[in-house]
């Protein structure tokens, strides 16, 4: 078997080359939770890029609750904590004409419930809005961004 | 007001501290005035104190005196056989390859052409198609389950899609 | 004034082991509950944490410090406590029996104590037992979910973090061990 180092290094050098090439794959998620109420006419300045996207729901005042930004490779899920013990779960799943599709659960509750569960797909750099469970005196809406250098 | 049922199935981050104040305080009040939420905190408490209590009774009776020692000891061990184990694993990768070379042929030229495939430009056609997508800005829904009641619509300035989940309220505003 | 952990892991990264040895005082109570959780048996969580230590405190250069010394020192651990819990499930059954009754003890191994009330002996024995075949009935993932975050007292995030799962999956796991727990429990609770 004197050919196997050499093919041994082929290979391996392709499996790194691939790994690399792949690593470098890898999509950006932005995260914004908003508690939408009728309290008080308020607009959060933080959320000066998205007003004319949030004023469409039927609330006076908005404000900025959290916001995480996080890069995950292709495939991979992650998990955003979200006000009520409720938590985000989102799965970049690929990339194909310029859209990113993702798989979207939120889940409620010990052991956490999924309330939804959504596969779609959004513009690279696009937004996506989920809204309506009830927390504190308000609404939660929740801006899902995601982003790719692909 | 927060209703029991809801409440229970919050209880668990309550007791494990992962609920925001306004939540916990609420959660927290109505425990004080229901009694079957003060008995299911009551037997997370109680579960989490046996379990402590026994670990505790066995670790109390360990000899710790010796512990750094024994990590000493482990850190003055010569460094894994590396030797040992770069020919072992040679021998054993040799032996791997020695039927299996088609196989990882096949497999490293599939890896390629992949690559290849992936790297190569798109085509002009593929192009224009993209082009013309990126100006919706809307989501393409594959798929959408919930056993809420569930509006979706999109926003009139920038048309991004907005799912709105929500809850037995919603019911009665509509 | 008690040097934080941070502190110390910088002097243990320029090959500092006094610094090192502050380190293992500190955690070498909780590194052992937390393997004597999964293996069941004293002297192989003292085993597994001493290995765990000595682990650490060679790839002490790997770790990076935007995570927590202990999260990073509990992951070890886990994953040596599983990897010998496997080992030892693998082993013929009567070794196993053999190792039960010997010196180190396993669970139900209770100290002996001239002036412990004979009835809290045989009730704590019992009670120790079912907690461990409550735990035996766990994955290891499951067990050291509910470890983290019972006994050591670990935040869902910190769990998280020590396992390198995501937040729901410590969530539905640690309900599900605190239900076993309690259905195995539920005369003593």
């Amino acid at each position: 078997m004197k050919s196997s180092p050499a093919l041994f290094a082929c290979v391996f050098g392709a499996l790194l080359w691939a790994t690399v090439v792949y690593a470098g794959e890898m999509v950006e998620l932005r995260i914004e939770t908003v508690l939408a109420s009728n309290d008080s006419p308020y607009f959060d300045t933080r959320l000066e890029d998205i007003w004319r996207q949030v004023s469409s729901t039927p609330y006076n005042s908005y404000r900025l609750m959290q916001e995480e930004r996080r890069k995950v490779e292709w495939g991979n899920q992650v998990d955003f904590s979200l006000p009520g013990g409720r938590v985000l779960q989102v799965v970049p799943k690929h990339f194909a004409s310029e859209r990113i599709a993702l798989q979207v659960m939120i889940m409620e509750g010990a052991p956490p419930t999924p309330l939804m569960k959504t596969a779609l797909s959004i513009k690279n750099h696009g937004t996506l809005f989920f809204g309506g469970r009830r927390h504190q005196d308000g609404t939660l809406i929740i801006r899902i961004g995601a982003a790719t250098d692909e | 007001m927060i209703a029991c049922a809801h409440a229970q199935r919050l209880l668990p981050l309550l007791y494990d501290g992962e609920l925001e104040s306004p939540l916990r305080r609420e959660l927290s009040r109505h425990v004080t005035d229901c009694s079957v939420c003060t008995r299911t905190v009551a037997l997370l408490n109680r579960s989490q104190e046996l379990l402590c209590q026994t670990i505790d009774d066995h670790i109390d009776d360990v000899d710790f005196s010796g512990f750094w020692q024994g990590v000493e000891a482990k850190l003055s061990q010569p460094p894994p056989f590396w030797r040992t184990r770069v020919s072992g694993w040679r021998e054993s990768w040799l032996a791997f390859w020695s039927w299996r070379t088609p196989v990882w042929a096949t497999a490293m030229a599939v890896i390629v052409l992949a690559a290849v495939q992936f790297l190569l430009p798109p085509s002009p056609q593929e192009q224009v198609t993209k082009s013309l997508v990126s100006e919706n800005n809307q989501a393409q829904i594959e798929s959408l389950s919930t056993s809420n009641p569930v509006l979706v619509w999109n926003e009139p300035t920038h048309h991004a899609t907005v799912i709105w989940v929500g809850d037995e309220s919603m019911e009665e505003q509509r | 004034m008690e040097q934080s952990d941070w502190e110390l892991v910088r002097q243990c990264k320029s090959g500092d082991r006094q610094a090192f040895r502050e380190l293992v005082e500190r955690y070498q109570r909780k590194t052992v509950a937390i393997a004597f959780g999964i293996v069941h048996d004293r002297e192989d969580a003292l085993e597994v944490a001493q290995e765990a230590f000595a682990k650490a405190f060679t790839s002490i250069q790997k770790f990076k410090e935007e995570a927590s010394f202990y999260t990073w020192l509990y992951r070890i651990t886990v994953n040596l406590a599983i990897d010998r819990q496997r080992q030892k499930n693998r082993q013929p059954l009567l070794d196993r029996d053999d190792q039960g009754e010997g010196e180190g003890g396993g669970i139900e191994a209770m100290p002996d104590s001239a002036d412990t009330d004979p009835f809290e002996k045989v009730k704590d024995k019992e009670l120790g037992e079912r907690i461990r075949e409550a735990l035996d009935e766990l994955t290891p993932a499951h067990k050291a979910v509910i470890l983290l975050r019972e006994v050591e007292g670990l935040s869902y995030e910190e769990i998280s973090d020590v396992l390198q799962c995501s937040r729901g999956t410590v969530m539905s796991r640690l309900h599900y061990a605190r239900k076993k727990l309690q259905s195995r429990l539920r005369d003593d609770l």
